[in-house]
């Protein structure tokens, strides 16, 4: 039986829920509103080809076909299960596509996005995903060409800065150390090139650092103040978690208050209130 | 302490999100008044597939006991065991049986290449633990063998090999023929952990494949531990059993109908604003505080219902994102960010207090081989990882596991596939939530 319409409703006047995102009145907690808004349209700045983005992915040639991990789903059929009739296989599922994965490497030195922030993101904007939970890199899963679909917008877009943003499969170390005299990120794998000459910088490798037949221009990279008013991480040295702090907390004292009044089952004695 | 303006009634709704029973007592929910979740729990208990056409190439072979266990001078190259399944069969159940018309059941499986040993409940009654089907039918189906094929004192013990591996060697019957859904006593993480032993392809192998059913079927082996544990008492009670309701039974109709809704477009994020809209609208939560930037802090009204609505959404956006990619393996994170999410996004406790997230950061860590691990289909809720969480997350690993559509190396039908024969005729495993409404409607009166 559906509930009746009332209960659809967060409000009377027939209001939906509106998500939230984060608190915070600052432009770091306004870029994570953005960011992780899947009704924000991202700025796009940047051009990259699909034969791009194959060979930046590395796990087939352009052209090839996608390998699959089984049959097409409309061979094989599916299981008597409602749940399959209601919910929408994405195109790489429905074609059985391999799962395959890009994995991002952020600065902690402005970068538009980073990890904690790329996970959120993820699940707010993408059907099914697979992100793991690490601190200084994080892979994103994906049916072979769901992947291909996200990984443009992901690149081409204000989220992303070639100089302190990568993509790397491997050897990912480089997040937390200085950036270079250029203001790069490390690579031991060397995958980018920055060229003074046009301020830009040259993918030459692919995530897995093979090197490519012909290098991708990911475009100028972003100057520091820029990435300062880009970046979504709260930092000392540009906008500081002081500023939002007391709305964080407040958000974050509620969930640890009401997680103690249900590990304990009851309402809390005096003596354990705050 | 509970608000009690909201009254403790249920509707559930099954699989297809139709209205089965109104005004279910949550109290009839709780395993020890409820006969559907107990002849569940007994006939799952009670139950031991024992390989024959194993025995017979172990017997044949002289490779008794698995890997690395090769004795030619036991071997029996022309034991025509699987010939003469039928009369080893007899033999079981003459064995086996305690009295005429007692509940003992032993039937052939996969044209005879397996045999099926549910042990009366005399037996079960007389027993101290959940081993006995896996002792008593092993045993019976060693003497079967022996006595069948009149083998000699000097290769009868190959026989018993060849059943039961190299127990008591080992801890478990490794490398034998018994295929039990439980694992053994010596292998559990604490004490009264014997239903949680089940793996999530056992389940969704009973399940057939159905998502909802197989969610419902881990709520009811997760209930039964919940019991058996002492967790399902006192102040605890409540926030276990519409936890029960609203995740595993579809309670309200409220997974169904964020799934429905999200199923076509819908993100992990997008069933949290589904869930939220229903919080709200029916008072399960309010705002407490609107903070300068515009920035809404809500608080539960009712703790325990909100726990209940925030695990109906973690398993609803499983069912979305896994779903969507047909795909099991994210499980662990739609569980993570789910949970991050809905915290950072309201203000709200997430599912079970925080237990639910740090288990989803774990899992994910384990099933993507960042800590070795396994894969979903193998995890069962006796995990150190899946202990942590009590009943929320190992409904949500077994809807994903039935989703798949063909990426895990271990599926349900390669490791537990016979699960899927055996309790086909037990209506209990075949509508697990319409059984279970029925049984509380009926228990749940006037019970308090």
């Amino acid at each position: 039986m559906q509930m009746p319409e009332k209960n659809k409703r967060s409000n009377q006047k027939g209001e939906r829920y509106r998500p939230q995102f984060c608190p915070g009145k600052t432009t770091v907690a306004k870029n994570r509103r953005n960011y992780l808004n899947p009704d924000y349209k991202l700025k796009k700045i940047r051009d990259l080809t699909d034969v791009d983005i194959t060979k930046l992915l590395g796990f087939r040639a352009v052209g090839e076909v996608y390998k699959s991990a089984h049959p097409p789903l409309d061979e094989t059929g599916e299981p008597d299960c409602p749940i399959r009739q209601i919910v929408e296989p994405t195109p790489g599922a429905k074609a059985g596509d391999a799962i395959r994965f890009i994995q991002f490497t952020d600065s902690i030195y402005f970068a538009p996005l980073m990890s904690t922030m790329r996970a959120r993101l993820y699940h707010w904007r993408f059907r099914g995903c697979d992100v793991g939970a690490l601190s200084g890199r994080i892979p994103l899963e994906m049916r072979e060409r769901d992947l291909e679909a996200v990984v443009k917008q992901l690149l081409e877009t204000e989220i992303f800065d070639p100089a302190v943003n990568a993509v790397r499969a491997i050897t990912v170390h480089g997040h937390s150390l200085r950036l270079d005299e250029n203001g790069v990120m490390f690579d031991a794998k060397r995958r980018t090139l920055y060229s003074p000459k046009d301020n830009c910088v040259y993918y030459i490798k692919d995530q897995w650092g093979r090197t490519l037949d012909a290098p991708i221009n990911f475009g100028r990279k972003a100057d520091e103040e820029e990435l300062k008013k880009r970046t979504c991480a709260y930092r000392t040295d540009n906008v500081d978690f002081k500023e939002d702090e007391g709305e964080f907390l407040k958000t974050i004292n509620g969930v640890y208050e009401s997680r103690v009044r249900g590990g304990w089952g009851r309402e809390l004695p005096a003596a354990a209130k705050p | 302490m509970p608000n009690k303006t909201i009254p403790d009634y249920v509707n559930l709704h099954d699989d297809h999100g139709k209205l089965i029973a109104e005004k279910v007592p949550l109290d009839g929910l709780d395993p020890v008044r409820n006969r559907a979740l107990m002849k569940m729990l007994y006939e799952l208990k009670r139950t031991v597939i024992i390989d024959l056409a194993k025995v017979e190439k172990s017997l044949r072979t002289g490779e008794i006991g698995g890997e690395y266990c090769r004795m030619p001078h036991y071997a029996m190259p022309d034991l025509p065991l699987l010939e003469r399944v039928e009369k080893v069969r007899e033999r079981i159940e003459s064995l086996v049986r305690t009295s005429k018309d007692d509940d003992c059941k032993v039937e052939l499986l996969e044209k005879g290449r397996q045999v099926v040993i549910k042990l009366p409940r005399s037996t079960m009654d007389a027993s101290a633990d959940y081993t006995a089907p896996a002792l008593v039918g092993g045993s019976a189906a060693v003497q079967s063998i022996v006595e069948e094929f009149d083998i000699s004192p000097f290769k009868a013990q190959a026989c018993s090999s060849a059943v039961f591996g190299r127990y008591p060697s080992t801890i478990d019957f490794k490398g034998g023929a018994i295929n039990s859904p439980f694992g053994v006593p010596l292998r559990l993480e604490h004490l009264g952990y014997g239903y949680r032993t089940v793996t999530s392809n056992v389940i969704v192998s009973i399940a057939n494949r159905n998502a909802m059913k197989s969610a419902a079927l881990s709520g009811c082996f997760e209930m039964g531990y919940l019991v058996n544990a002492g967790n399902l008492l006192g102040r605890y009670k409540r926030l276990y059993l519409l936890g029960f309701a609203y995740e595993c039974l579809n309670a309200d109709n409220l997974t169904y109908d964020s799934v429905k809704a999200q199923g076509k477009n819908g993100t992990t994020g997008k069933v949290i604003c589904e869930v939220m809209d229903r919080a709200i609208s029916n008072n399960v939560v309010r705002k407490k505080e609107t903070l300068p930037s515009g920035f809404t802090v809500y608080e539960p009204v009712d703790l325990e219902l909100w726990n209940a609505y925030a695990a109906s959404g973690m398993l609803a956006a499983t069912m979305v994102n896994c779903g969507a990619s047909r795909c099991a393996h994210s499980v662990s994170s739609v569980m993570l960010n789910y949970n991050e999410m809905l915290a950072m996004e309201t203000g709200l406790p997430d599912v079970e207090f925080g237990r639910a997230v740090g288990t989803a950061l774990l899992l994910d860590f384990l099933t993507h081989a960042l800590y070795g691990g396994g894969e979903v289909g193998l995890m069962n809720a006796n995990h150190p990882n899946l202990k942590t969480t009590k009943l929320f997350a190992m409904p949500c690993v077994c809807a994903a596991t039935a989703l798949d559509a063909g990426t895990l190396t271990y599926p349900p039908e390669k490791m537990a596939g016979s699960f899927s024969q055996i309790f086909k005729d037990v209506r209990e495993f075949r509508d697990p939530i319409e059984s279970i409404a029925e049984a509380a409607l009926e228990g749940g009166k006037g019970s308090g």
